[in-house]
């Protein structure tokens, strides 16, 4: 049985302009020790799969409308609260895109690891903390008995990422969700925190789903990867087949606009057009204003996921 | 956080000089000689020259300047112009009815107003945020000696279960006698924060780390009135703080109106019978509780916020 398994998840959002398909259909599954990327541009939904998961989403605007997240057999969908609490920073941990802001400002870094400890182990005071500077040493921090002691604003945001970090590895969950761990750092401190993370699933086996628009990152750190467009989800395949042969337009293209030392191309590569607006969404294939392999069916119907061979599936009519 | 108390103590020297300094040249350039008017128009040139010299108004300005520095620092303000009571007496029998008067409705704005504050701010756009709106806007729109007669009408007059006027004997008949004017002065302060309680937390709920509390399993009330709350108790703190300021002299209308012997109402005594030496005290008696209300906000928020004393 896999440790997550995600299956046909939407999530709209209720605005005054019109629902917006933020998650429309998407399926992946993640078995325990695995990990799993989830790439695609700002917008294309996948922040809001990520939070899902936990049901962090924030309701209004969004909900949740269909489809189950069943974690370790359970449906954290149809879930009673207190069961979630008891999933939340026990089982799942969650880093966020901005440490500068995901941290409370007024409580001690040590006290704010040190209660996801108390709340699920329901250590001591003094067992939690003692965890809070073991957790802290894990994760890197030179002198953790005396950055336990200190306020986020007295921390560089490196610093403070590894506690967010060490925050979602307190309680020894089973699977780590990092939502853009690195695109608020440096990119010197964005390397180091990648690192940080490879080691962490190599030590503690824990399963990782890393999401993030910036292909680069995830090369060397997942297993799989999970392409998504508007919502969509449009490819799913092993990184190196991803990487030695991308099926769909988009994620040729994503591929192509990344800069590369190897190749004399003088101007980097894009996509032309946009991502279209989330409230006018166009018929049939999402991507088809900006693909190159467009036909008519294209404006007609949403593609469906097919097995392409090698393990990668993918949802393009030009591919069927 | 012992170094930012002792930096925010010695602050206040420099701020007490400024107060006593406008209060003294204020009451200097105001029109009238002191003398003229406390003995009236046809009193002898004798008796004025007198007069002068018993106040110290013949002392050159700088003298006077000083003299009236040591002397606040040293809480002698002399005798009243008027009865040659001393105003320290005076002040000292005073002080306790305004002080209770400000504690108690300071008491009833947080009592009333925090919860009030948070509530509707969990609950937005729910019963409760209406009632809470409806509240606040009775609160801001009643003027507080209309609202403190309406209160005399029906609790005292009507009903018989307080009293109309005095500050009361006794602790027992003094709380008594509290009541109603705290109210008064309370209600408004409750009103005020709870908007500002509630639009502050609206904004912290909204933050980054409140979902990283959520998101590590933290139950939804500890969420609010630990990791948001406290937040959210800055400005409400800041906002007090200076609301607090604007209330004292809301005492004095209070006062006023429910004939409580307390400062304000010495105060108004004072004016109107050109007590100078009295109106002097009595202006660095209140410049002096805007120094410790601001010295007291500025701790309580480094209390709550470690950012501050690390600044």
């Amino acid at each position: 049985m896999s440790l997550l398994e995600v299956t046909d998840l939407a999530v709209h959002l209720f605005t005054n302009r019109g629902v917006v398909r933020a998650v429309d259909g998407v399926s992946f599954s993640l078995d325990a020790g695995r990990s799993l990327g989830i790439v695609g541009e700002s917008g294309c939904g996948k922040t809001m799969t990520a939070l899902s998961l936990m049901r962090l989403i924030p309701e209004p605007p969004a909900r949740i409308v269909s489809g189950s997240i069943r974690f370790d057999g359970e449906d954290v969908v149809t879930m009673s609260s207190p069961r979630l609490r008891a999933l939340r920073g026990n089982q799942i941990g969650m880093i966020y895109q901005d440490p500068m802001t995901s941290l409370n400002p007024v409580f001690t870094v040590g006290e704010q690891i040190a209660e996801a400890v108390r709340l699920h182990r329901h250590d001591t005071r003094n067992a939690a903390w003692a965890r809070a500077v073991e957790v802290l040493r894990l994760v890197g921090i030179p002198d953790p008995d005396r950055v336990a002691s200190a306020y986020p604003h007295q921390l560089s945001g490196g610093m403070r990422q590894r506690v967010v970090i060490g925050m979602a590895l307190a309680c020894d969950p089973k699977l780590l969700v990092a939502d853009e761990p690195t695109t608020a750092l440096d990119v010197t401190i964005q390397a180091q925190i990648l690192e940080l993370l490879r080691r962490l699933q190599g030590e503690l086996g824990t399963g990782i789903i890393l999401i993030t628009h910036d292909l680069g990152v995830i090369a060397d750190l997942v297993d799989d990867v999970v392409v998504m467009y508007a919502g969509k989800l449009v490819e799913h395949a092993p990184v190196r087949r991803l990487f030695a042969a991308p099926r769909h337009p988009y994620t040729q293209g994503l591929l192509r606009s990344v800069p590369s030392l190897e190749t004399r191309e003088h101007r980097l590569l894009t996509i032309d057009g946009t991502v279209p607006p989330a409230h006018a969404m166009p018929n049939g294939c999402r991507f088809n204003p900006r693909c190159a392999l467009v036909r008519d069916i294209c404006h007609e119907q949403e593609p469906p996921l097919v097995d392409a061979g090698g393990g990668t599936q993918v949802a393009c009519w030009a591919l069927t | 956080m012992i170094g930012y108390i002792l930096r925010r103590l010695l602050e206040v020297i420099p701020t007490v000089l400024l107060v006593l300094t406008l209060v003294f040249f204020a009451l200097r350039i105001m029109p009238g000689d002191p003398a003229i008017a406390a003995l009236g128009e046809f009193a002898t040139p004798d008796a004025i020259a007198r007069f002068r010299e018993k106040l110290g108004l013949n002392q050159p300005l700088y003298m006077q300047y000083f003299g009236f520095i040591a002397q606040s620092l040293t809480a002698d303000f002399g005798t009243s112009m008027n009865n040659g009571a001393p105003i320290g007496d005076l002040l000292g029998q005073a002080l306790p009815y305004t002080i209770s008067l400000a504690l108690a409705a300071t008491s009833i704005g947080i009592v009333i107003g925090l919860p009030l504050g948070a509530m509707t701010a969990v609950h937005r756009d729910g019963k409760l945020d209406a009632f809470g709106r409806l509240f606040a806007l009775i609160g801001f729109s009643l003027p507080d000696f209309y609202f403190g007669i309406l209160l005399l009408l029906v609790f005292s007059l009507h009903l018989d279960w307080f009293p109309m006027l005095g500050g009361g004997k006794g602790f027992f008949d003094q709380l008594h006698h509290l009541v109603l004017p705290a109210i008064t002065l309370g209600l408004v302060m409750a009103a005020f924060t709870m908007r500002l309680t509630r639009s502050s937390l609206l904004e912290v709920l909204k933050r980054d780390y409140v979902r990283t509390a959520r998101g590590k399993g933290v139950a939804e009330r500890w969420v609010i009135f630990k990791h948001a709350l406290r937040n959210a108790l800055i400005p409400v703190t800041t906002g007090m703080g200076i609301y607090l300021l604007t209330t004292l002299s809301g005492t004095i209308t209070v006062e006023l109106v429910f004939s409580r012997p307390g400062l304000g109402t010495l105060l108004i005594g004072g004016v109107s019978a050109r007590d100078y030496t009295l109106v002097q005290a009595g202006l660095v008696v209140f410049a002096f509780f805007v120094v410790v209300v601001n010295l007291l906000t500025d701790l309580l928020c480094a209390a709550i916020d470690p950012r501050i004393t690390l600044r």
